[in-house]
């Protein structure tokens, strides 16, 4: 009798291990399973929208910023597009034709008038496909 | 008898297996549960941890962030209306619509340079207000200064881009046709400033360096007939394009 409940003993200690142990496994590859499929999904980011929606010329016009106050005459016009397209500047006092480089930066001086001065700039590709933007600059020397 | 105590003895192995299983799946279970629970106040320790981190950070830089939000600008445009109660001014632009917030030190001149007052501003009158605007609020300002000016004329020149076709040397005329699909220009040259990229710099050209088949792109304005431009600035684009 003894031995026996020894035996019981030890076959429902073994027992309740294989199937702790097996709930164990199951519950942790399950975990990894979803771990990975979140690491995929991290990884890979889906493009947004915007990027099958944009064929749009980049322009941005990095200085001087739109509405900006200038204190001098002349100022130099910074901005940034595509490699080797042309930009074309028009503002009051005359007009510039430029390339951009490379990394598709480009730069043009231009002079102002007292007060409001608006700026055309237009970018075209080789299809000469274009892109304007028009920014607004305030040539004055009053303190602000 | 020898049957009857196999079959309770087997009963007992049964019991003490189902129960020795118990035993060692709710010790497990405990140690999971005790685990967890451990693992979330961690979590929730550090997350309050870098909270603070954060909400410090914000607090000693909100001084230096406001100044840099904080940029000198001016507005242009037709003044559509104002509220003198309030000190604000609704000025009509480009884009869009506009607020002006002035006080009692904000100067206010007239197209001849003379002072004057808010409420002697005429509404539709080409206004400049300059002063200071909030990155984060880009159409409202707070006026220093607010001028009346002659509203400006609007540029006529325009840009084209354009393949030459038939030349007229004798009378600096050519023809340019543009993409598919737009009407075809003559381009009228005579005072025009030529240019063209050689060796990667800018160079002055002549009307005889335009050849049929170049692209082009010229500043010029349009003549009483549509199609006719008179150009100013013609710029050659490299043999590459």
């Amino acid at each position: 009798m003894r031995r026996e409940v020894i035996t019981a003993i030890v076959l429902g200690f073994v027992l309740g291990l294989l199937i702790t142990g097996g709930i164990w496994w199951t519950t942790k590859s399950s975990q990894s399973d979803v771990s990975d499929q979140s690491s995929d999904v991290s990884l890979t980011p889906s493009p947004s929208p915007t990027e099958f929606l944009s064929k749009e010329i980049p322009l941005k016009i990095n200085e001087p910023e739109n509405e900006s106050i200038v204190e001098v005459a002349s100022v130099e016009l910074k901005g940034e597009t595509l490699s080797h397209a042309v930009v074309v500047i028009i503002y009051s006092e005359g007009e510039n034709i430029v390339e951009s480089d490379d990394k598709g930066n480009f730069e043009s001086t231009i002079s102002l008038k007292g007060g409001a001065n608006e700026i055309k700039v237009t970018v075209y590709d080789e299809k000469g496909d274009k892109r304007e933007e028009i920014i607004t600059l305030v040539y004055s020397t009053a303190k602000i | 008898m020898i049957y009857k105590f196999k079959t309770s003895n087997l009963k007992f192995q049964m019991f003490l297996l189902i129960l020795g299983s118990l035993v060692v799946y709710s010790f497990w279970a405990g140690n999971a549960i005790l685990a967890q629970e451990e693992s979330t106040q961690a979590s929730q320790e550090k997350e309050e941890s870098i909270r603070r981190e954060v909400e410090a950070i914000v607090r000693d830089n909100k001084q230096i962030l406001g100044d840099e939000l904080e940029v000198k600008r001016a507005f242009c445009g037709n003044l559509k209306s104002r509220d003198l109660e309030v000190n604000t001014l609704v000025m009509e632009t480009n884009k869009r619509d506009k607020t002006i917030t002035y006080d009692d030190e904000t100067v206010f001149l007239s197209i001849s340079r003379n002072k004057v007052k808010a409420d002697d501003l005429e509404l539709g009158s080409f206004v400049i207000a300059m002063g200071y605007a909030n990155r984060l609020s880009p159409g409202s300002l707070v006026a220093k200064r607010v001028v009346v000016q002659e509203t400006p004329v609007p540029i006529v020149r325009q840009s084209f881009f354009g393949e030459v076709d038939d030349i007229s040397e004798e009378e600096k005329v050519f023809v340019l046709v543009p993409k598919k699909g737009k009407e075809v220009l003559e381009i009228i040259a005579d005072e025009a400033t030529i240019k063209r990229q050689e060796s990667g710099k800018v160079k002055k050209a002549q009307f005889s360096d335009i050849v049929k088949g170049d692209k082009v792109v010229l500043v010029g304005k349009k003549d009483k007939n549509d199609n006719r431009i008179e150009a100013v600035l013609i710029y050659i684009l490299s043999s590459e394009k």
